[in-house]
């Protein structure tokens, strides 16, 4: 009799909770569905997110660790600090502090080879500065596809956690895929990506070494020293 | 390519494996066979891989080969069991890296809760093509060493996520301690906390509500650096449009903050904090049919110290579709447009503050025959980048690649690839450069269960023309054992 009442009682419960568990399968399918995109859109292959950071990982890679790190160095010492010692900075500093009227003609050699010594620095400078603006392309581009990666990553994680709570089952594979496959290779690249990094970023803010900074603050003061005495003799110029 | 006069590195701890990691695979495996007493050999998922391979590097002025190995064993398990585990043992040498590692996991998957620990630890080597770090000798004004970039590494994980039907949340954190064999004021041990919460709950029907935040906490013991915390904080509010589309609506805080100034490194960002704001859109067709759009909006400010990382804003726009062709093929691509504008530039030659950008890049993916006997895909990628300072360096990269796949059985398959790729940029100071790079693999794959074999020849040649001529080439000839019984 209890089980007679209650069958339509059975019966609207099953017709209300049907259309839910049907909605239920199709939101389950919809994220199933969007979990596999990204993980194509996040894998290693192909255009995949991962394979573009690991390029440009390779790539800052081949230039810092296969010898423009190393170039680089011999660079600055050769064209840059080398050249620096060649420099009579007091006697430019004196000249520019007081200029004097008229210069005896061996000052006047001494203060033309400095200018030219300067000169040939600041080309150098520059030439530094084109080498480096690769190094700051990729490391740049290492950086936004790492963040990039990253945000992907939280994307399938809140997808997961989505699934997980639709239906368990379907996402077993894709909690598999993220642990085994995405974040081994993913770890990896962040570590060499780390280390190479590192590198880069001491090498973008060169100028910045404390070995350096005095020398460098030094030449810019010297450079301003030469502009003021060439503006003093243009202006008194006969 | 300058000659390498600098010594290469030749750390004292070469051949020195410390007794943690030595002794961290078998304490691992112990551990995991101590938290499944019960269950057999036939519970575990088993992976094991053996790979040698002969690898070079020679350019105008350095030359290096190497026998490099890779062997990896994984095991996964037991099957069924609400408590799963896995182990996972590394050995990597290849031209810039010898690695060694030893990972495992503890997963405890209940109906709404799982909580996960992860232990690790890693031994780094520089490989022989490894650039030293360097820094200047004060005295000299010399290029030298800044001591052995030989590293261990250790670091443990646990997390918590919990599933409910409206809500979910997520507590993990993550303490890591990086070692090295000779610390100095360069190079220093470095201790890091991560932790992050993150939750998100339905607000009614349709729309989901999540916060995210993340707390770093870094430790330097000597470096000629500060140490320093990141607090970033993100909501996040999503929606469905229809059937077919959704929309994201996400705004994103972080600071980061230093405890000493004084002691902050030249490379290091100083005190600051960003700002970001974007909104996402996502259309999802039958079959492979995507449509993806993001707009971003990003401003960074930090504290003025001296001259570099200026503030400045940045506007992001991409693109991203899928498209099925006719005949089972394919069709991926994407186009992204991204700007930065600093408040000012630092007109300086030798400062390099961010400057204004531009950047545009897109790229088109078309692949036929996934699955088949006949497999091709063709790549192309092209980026424009313009960066403006004191005068403007512009760079220009055309990347285009084929490959061919054929399965003739399923236990036999070879690939072809063949990628070419070309640079181009053109500096303000003067001076036009110019790169090309060709590569090619072939890839023959042999898996009788549970077997797999693959034979591999790589080879690839740079040409960069850049006041001089300077040319490099990599090869790499190899072969690879998979088991997976």
């Amino acid at each position: 009799m209890l089980r007679r009442l209650n069958m339509p009682m059975l019966a609207l419960l099953l017709v209300g909770l049907l259309p839910g568990l049907a909605a239920a399968d199709e939101d389950a399918r919809q994220i199933e569905r969007r979990l596999v995109r990204l993980e194509q859109r996040m894998s290693g292959e192909g255009a995949g997110e991962l394979r573009r950071y690991g390029h440009s990982v390779e790539q800052l890679e081949t230039i810092l660790e296969k010898g423009e790190y190393l170039h680089f160095r011999r660079f600055v010492e050769e064209r840059i600090v080398a050249r620096w010692r060649l420099v009579d900075a007091m006697f430019v500093m004196q000249l520019a502090s007081a200029p004097p009227s008229e210069l005896a003609p061996q000052q006047v050699v001494t203060l033309r080879e400095n200018e030219l010594h300067v000169q040939r620095i600041h080309q150098s400078l520059r030439r530094a500065r084109r080498l480096l603006a690769r190094v700051e392309k990729l490391h740049s581009e290492t950086r936004r596809r790492a963040a990039a990666l990253e945000q992907m990553r939280r994307q399938h994680q809140r997808l997961l956690a989505d699934l997980e709570r639709l239906a368990p089952a379907a996402a077993a594979p894709h909690r598999d895929w993220l642990a085994g496959t995405f974040t081994p290779q993913w770890r990896t690249l962040r570590a060499r990506d780390r280390v190479v990094g590192e590198k880069a970023e001491r090498l973008l803010r060169w100028t910045e070494e404390p070995a350096l900074r005095p020398m460098l603050r030094q030449l810019n003061r010297v450079t301003q020293a030469l502009e003021r005495i060439r503006r003093h003799y243009q202006a008194h110029r006969p | 390519m300058a000659s390498r006069s600098l010594p290469s590195p030749a750390p004292a701890g070469r051949d020195r494996v410390p007794p943690s990691i030595r002794a961290a695979g078998p304490l691992l495996a112990a551990a995991l066979l101590a938290a499944f007493p019960a269950a057999t050999p036939a519970d575990w998922d088993t992976e094991a891989l053996v790979g040698f391979s002969h690898q070079g590097y020679e350019s105008d002025s350095t030359r290096e080969t190497l026998l490099a190995h890779r062997v990896e064993v994984r095991v996964l398990g037991p099957a069924g069991s609400p408590l799963a585990g896995s182990l996972r043992l590394a050995r990597r040498a290849d031209l810039t890296l010898d690695a060694l590692s030893a990972a495992a996991s503890l997963d405890h998957l209940g109906s709404r809760l799982r909580l996960a620990l992860d232990l690790r630890a890693e031994r780094v080597e520089p490989g022989p093509l490894t650039a030293p770090l360097l820094s200047f000798d004060p005295d000299s004004l010399t290029a030298q060493e800044a001591g052995s970039a030989a590293y261990d590494q250790a670091g443990a994980g646990l997390r918590l996520d919990w599933t409910a039907l409206l809500w979910d949340a997520r507590l993990a954190a993550d303490w890591s301690r990086l070692a090295y064999d000779e610390p100095s004021s360069d190079l220093s041990d470095t201790r890091e906390l991560d932790l992050e919460a993150a939750g998100g709950v339905a607000l009614g029907e349709l729309t989901r509500l999540e916060l995210d935040v993340d707390i770093r906490e870094t430790l330097y013991d000597q470096r000629r650096a500060s140490d320093g915390q990141e607090l970033a904080a993100a909501l996040r509010l999503s929606r469905p449009l229809g059937e077919r589309w959704s929309l994201a609506v996400a705004g994103e805080l972080s600071w980061r903050a230093v405890r000493d100034v004084d002691s902050l490194a030249t490379y290091e960002r100083p005190d600051g904090r960003r700002r970001r704001l974007g909104v996402e859109a996502d259309w999802l067709g039958e079959g492979w049919r995507e449509l993806a759009l993001a707009l971003d909006w990003e401003r960074e400010e930090w504290r003025d110290y001296p001259g570099y990382f200026g503030d400045g804003a940045s506007l992001a726009l991409s693109l991203q579709a899928s498209w099925p062709l006719g005949g089972g093929g394919r069709l991926e691509g994407w186009f992204e447009a991204a700007a930065f504008d600093p408040d000012t530039l630092s007109g300086d030659v030798w400062i390099l503050r961010r400057g204004e950008e531009r950047r545009l890049e897109g790229g088109l993916w078309w692949r036929h025959g996934e699955g088949g006997r006949w497999l091709l895909v063709l790549g192309l990628m092209a980026e424009d980048l313009s960066l403006r300072d004191v005068g403007e360096d512009r760079f220009r990269l055309l990347r285009g690649e084929v490959e061919l796949g054929w399965r003739p059985r399923d236990a036999l398959r070879a690939s072809a690839r063949l990628g070419l790729d070309s640079y181009a940029s053109r500096y303000a100071g003067g001076g036009d450069e110019t790169e090309l790079g060709l590569e090619g693999s072939l890839e023959l794959g042999w898996s009788p269960r549970p077997w797999e074999c693959v034979l591999r020849l790589a080879r690839e040649r740079r040409h960069s023309f850049l006041e001089d001529v300077a040319s490099s080439e990599d090869w790499e000839t190899g072969l690879e054992l998979r088991w997976h019984p």
